[in-house]
């Protein structure tokens, strides 16, 4: 291995990995800022937001799994799922909707209870047991749902997708509600042992089980939490679109993948920051987006994610390399 | 390579709660492009139905997505091992499909076409098809008439790049508006000057709403809106409200179900071309019956036909009104 | 006689049997270890110190036998009962988070919290002061490493070793038992961890050291516990008895009997 030339670019990159995907963001921005009028603008921004908020708020349980060396294949098929679930409860059975939203909630949990027990106690590797459940979630949901929109919906639901205004621009609630989850993660994840833990979970798992921490009890509950995240993005979902959805869902599943890996979370497990999946959301919406204002054809927003991703593991496996 | 074994498990499964059969019943295999999309969902209703009334078993499968033609080839092998003897396909991949098409023809199977054509068309028996051309043709023209000479400044948000009903679709739009187009065989999407903005909605309600928004932030004096089908729709016109320029925009669409009639009744969407994909698969079950029984193949392009919906009619273009939609409607009512 | 010959007994093991199936690991295995001491357990393969290092550490139940524990009979069901009767292993893959911080791995499973709400409630960890003992501990044990944030990956063999032992130390109050600990080290990191081992006796807490490496058993070891053919075969004084002669008693090739008493421990 030649590994002299690597080791002195490896041993600058680790804090280059960190600093990555918040760099990418600012340079897409500049870029679209030059480029297009209507970029650079409150309304625009706001817009981004809330564009990314469902994809975001899956990404949080998608980068906690990650984290632990795992990975999920059905995180967008458990949020349709979940809208379904509640949308269908509130307007069939009449259930009041702060209850719906919980039941929701809590059929998304199962689902990730159910992955976090095919994975722990079964022993399969998450990728398996998530592509499964995949096509499980989906099922269920086509099955329960008829195959049919749900379009009553209490307003409650929807209002996480309206907005208040702050400095003359509308700011939705599900966006401010998107930023406290992050926020909240974030802290969690640093400051708390069973944050850390998760961590140490993804880097060892061996060495967690030899000093007392149970690696199993620690990754039942990455994949129960991360359920939970999407029950929370089920009802962001319902809120933006003012429906429960049955074909909701089918290109979260690598976007919220693709977000988590943009953001700097190495796939090894172990490594990443939480906060950098949410600028990995914000990337791939403001690409969208201002490759659309540029009225450039979206051939190349895919081609532009996919060369985002290729850089970004790469740097996360050349900093690994270097810190060595 | 999981693809083809969950395709194959798919179509297996639908093959195992088939098998029970008396041998003289004639076996009918029905093959979507997914399992997901609606429209397939509807077709395979159809197909069951007519089935079921004609006394015929219904084998299904389809791809694992849009595009998965080794799903697809898959799933045909298997339903000819099952003893298929005609088959009904979506082709995923106009060309690529055509190897298997033989392979099941050299054994005496009848290969329809349903709702798109194989590349050359010639190489299945026949083709029963919505001409997705034609579909965009009528709400081209109808929009044309309803804005009255106004200058237009026009959105479209499309299905994905290269799709072919995405771009016959789009191109027909134009062409029936009387703008510069691209022909039928043309999977490019025409771009004139009076579109200011294109964008893909995935046929997504989500994502139709994003490519709205998008659209509207480039250009806020957008005062028609092309859509790929009626999920799009809803997203762009959810996107419109909160703009709140749902009143001075026209939302245009294609596919005829019952929720989009709802929502051209609505007054969300002005025009829809309704298709029927229950016609389609009801017309293969039937094709395939009778050659079971007589032995007579069908043959040539036999179009299903494509209505227009509007809840407002204009002078010029041909309409029927929204309780004619809901009645022909695919999907709950 | 050694140095530690009449030490007081801090662990002490009685015929102990262990039997996997057909094999029997341990057929009354005995096992004295003293206070202030470094003992090396040495062993051919098969000779059942590996089985009799995982009872004193409660990673095995054994079959037969007793463990005492300053005297006191003591039943290990799982690591952790171990540990919590202060006897700390080091194994030989280090069970550290590459990815990590130093001072991160020497607390982890044990974590400080801060105090008060943001402790109870947040349970936000006090990484100030876990940073602060982790340098204490790290300066006490004389571990040259700069940085305790730095990652456990970024150091040597050597040095993620001594990080790997001073953590015992740091929470041992018993025994630290340390499972090849200079295998697969360089000759000047292997002498930086015995350096480091040395001042772990010297703090007070007795060392028990698996080791193939006979030169380094011969330095530091205050005693040789000769493990052979699932029994103690002999405990030897490095000080009076040969290299040579002690592998020979480790294959077998020469009987402790035929040894002169003052090779004897």
């Amino acid at each position: 291995m030649a590994a002299i030339p690597s080791t002195t670019l490896g041993a600058k990159l680790p804090p280059l990995g960190q600093l990555g995907p918040f760099i990418a963001l600012l340079i897409a921005c500049v870029a679209f800022g030059f480029t297009t009028d209507q970029f650079f603008s409150g309304e625009n921004f706001s817009l981004i937001l809330q564009q990314v908020t469902v994809v975001g708020v899956i990404a949080i349980g998608q980068t906690l799994i990650i984290l632990t060396a795992g990975i999920d294949l059905s995180c967008g098929m458990i949020m349709a799922l979940g809208s379904i679930v509640m949308t269908k409860l509130a307007a069939d059975l009449g259930l009041p909707a702060p209850l719906a939203i919980l039941a929701g909630i809590a059929v998304t949990a199962a689902f990730g209870l159910i992955n976090g027990l095919l994975v722990t106690r079964i022993k399969l590797p998450p990728f398996i047991v998530t592509l499964g459940t995949f096509n499980i979630a989906f099922a269920i949901t086509q099955l329960y749902s008829g195959a049919q929109t749900v379009t009553e919906v209490p307003p409650m639901m929807t209002w996480f997708g309206s907005t208040f205004s702050l400095g003359g621009t509308n700011i939705a609630y599900g966006t401010v509600l998107m930023i406290l989850l992050y926020l909240g993660v974030w802290f969690w994840l640093r400051e708390t042992g069973a944050g850390r833990h998760v961590y140490a979970v993804g880097n060892n798992p061996e060495a967690t089980r030899l000093v007392g921490i149970p690696p199993e009890r620690v990754l039942l509950g990455v994949y129960v939490l991360a359920g939970v995240f999407y029950g929370i993005a089920s009802l962001m979902s319902v809120a933006r679109t003012g429906v429960g959805d049955p074909n909701a869902g089918q290109t979260e599943n690598l976007d919220a993948i693709t977000a988590v890996v943009l953001g700097g979370t190495s796939l090894f497990g172990g490594r990443g920051m939480i906060l950098g999946s949410l600028v990995g959301a914000i990337v791939v919406g403001v690409l969208r987006n201002g490759l659309t204002l540029m009225g450039v054809s979206s051939v190349y927003q895919v081609l532009i994610t996919g060369i985002l991703v290729i850089v970004a593991v790469t740097v996360d496996q050349l900093s690994r390399k270097g810190a060595r | 390579m999981f693809k083809l074994t969950l395709a194959a498990a798919l179509t297996s499964a639908s093959l195992a709660a088939a098998l029970p059969a008396q041998a003289a019943e004639p076996v009918i295999g029905l093959i979507t492009k997914t399992e997901t999309n609606p429209f397939f969902v509807k077709m395979k209703e159809g197909a069951s139905a007519e089935a079921k009334a004609k006394g015929a078993k219904l084998l299904s499968g389809a791809g694992k997505t849009d595009g998965d033609n080794a799903g697809q080839v898959a799933a045909m092998e298997n339903m000819i091992a099952a003893g298929a003897k005609t088959i009904l396909i979506t082709p995923s991949d106009a060309k690529a499909i055509i190897p298997a098409i033989k392979k099941a023809q050299e054994k005496g199977v009848m290969v329809i076409a349903l709702d798109s054509p194989t590349d050359p068309q010639s190489a299945t028996d026949a083709l029963f098809a919505t001409d997705n051309y034609q579909a965009g043709v009528l709400i081209g023209q109808y929009a044309k008439a309803a804005m009255a000479g106004k200058p237009v400044k026009i959105a479209t948000l499309d299905l994905f790049p290269g799709h072919p009903v995405g771009a016959q679709r789009h191109n027909g739009f134009l062409q029936g508006f009387g703008l510069k187009s691209n022909d039928a065989k043309n999977n490019e999407l025409a771009h004139p000057a009076e579109v200011v903005c294109m964008a893909d909605s995935f046929g997504d309600r989500a994502k139709g709403q994003t490519a709205m928004e998008n659209c509207l932030q480039k250009n806020p004096d957008i005062n028609l809106v092309y859509t790929i089908n009626e999920p799009a729709a809803a997203g762009a016109f959810n996107a419109l409200q909160k703009s709140g320029k749902d009143k001075g925009v026209m939302i245009v669409s294609v596919d005829g179900g019952c929720d989009g009639i709802k929502d051209v009744a609505a007054g969300k969407i002005a025009a829809t071309s309704q298709q029927y994909p229950l016609k389609m698969a009801a017309m293969g079950v039937a094709a395939g019956v009778d050659y079971a029984t007589t032995g007579k193949k069908v043959s040539g392009y036999t179009d299903t036909g494509v209505t227009l919906i509007a809840a407002k009619p204009v002078d010029g273009v041909e309409s029927k009104d929204t309780k004619v939609g809901t009645e022909l409607c695919w999907g709950k009512k | 006689m050694t140095a530690t010959t009449n030490a007081p007994l801090v662990m002490q093991a009685k015929g102990l049997v262990k039997r996997y199936g057909q094999v029997t690991a341990l057929d009354g295995a005995d096992f004295e270890l003293r206070a202030g001491e470094i003992l090396a357990v040495i062993g051919d393969n098969g000779a059942g110190k590996s089985s009799l290092i995982k009872c004193l550490s409660g990673a095995t139940v054994p079959d037969e036998g007793q463990i005492l524990l300053d005297g006191k009979t003591i039943h290990f069901k799982a690591p952790i009962d171990a540990r919590r009767e202060g006897i700390e292993t080091v194994y030989q893959d280090l069970a550290v988070a590459p990815a990590m911080t130093i001072a991160e791995n020497l607390f982890l499973g044990r974590e400080i919290r801060r105090e008060g709400f943001l402790g109870n409630v947040l349970r936000m960890l006090d990484k100030k002061k876990m940073l602060e003992q982790s340098i204490a501990r790290m300066n006490d044990l004389k571990v040259g490493i700069r940085s305790m944030t730095q990652a456990v990956e970024t150091l040597s063999g050597g040095q993620r070793q001594c990080v790997a032992v001073a953590r015992a130390a740091a929470f041992a109050s018993h025994v630290v038992i340390l499972d090849e600990p200079t295998a697969a080290l360089g000759v000047k990191e292997g002498n930086m961890v015995l350096e480091l081992i040395r001042r772990v006796r010297d703090k007070g807490l007795p060392v028990v050291l698996i080791s193939h490496n006979m030169p380094h058993v011969f330095e530091i070891a205050d005693r040789i516990h000769v493990a052979r053919l699932g029994r103690r075969g002999a405990v030897l004084n490095p000080k009076k008895i040969s290299m040579s002669d002690t592998v020979a008693v480790m294959t077998g090739a020469l009987p402790p009997e035929q040894l002169p008493a003052e090779c004897l421990a």
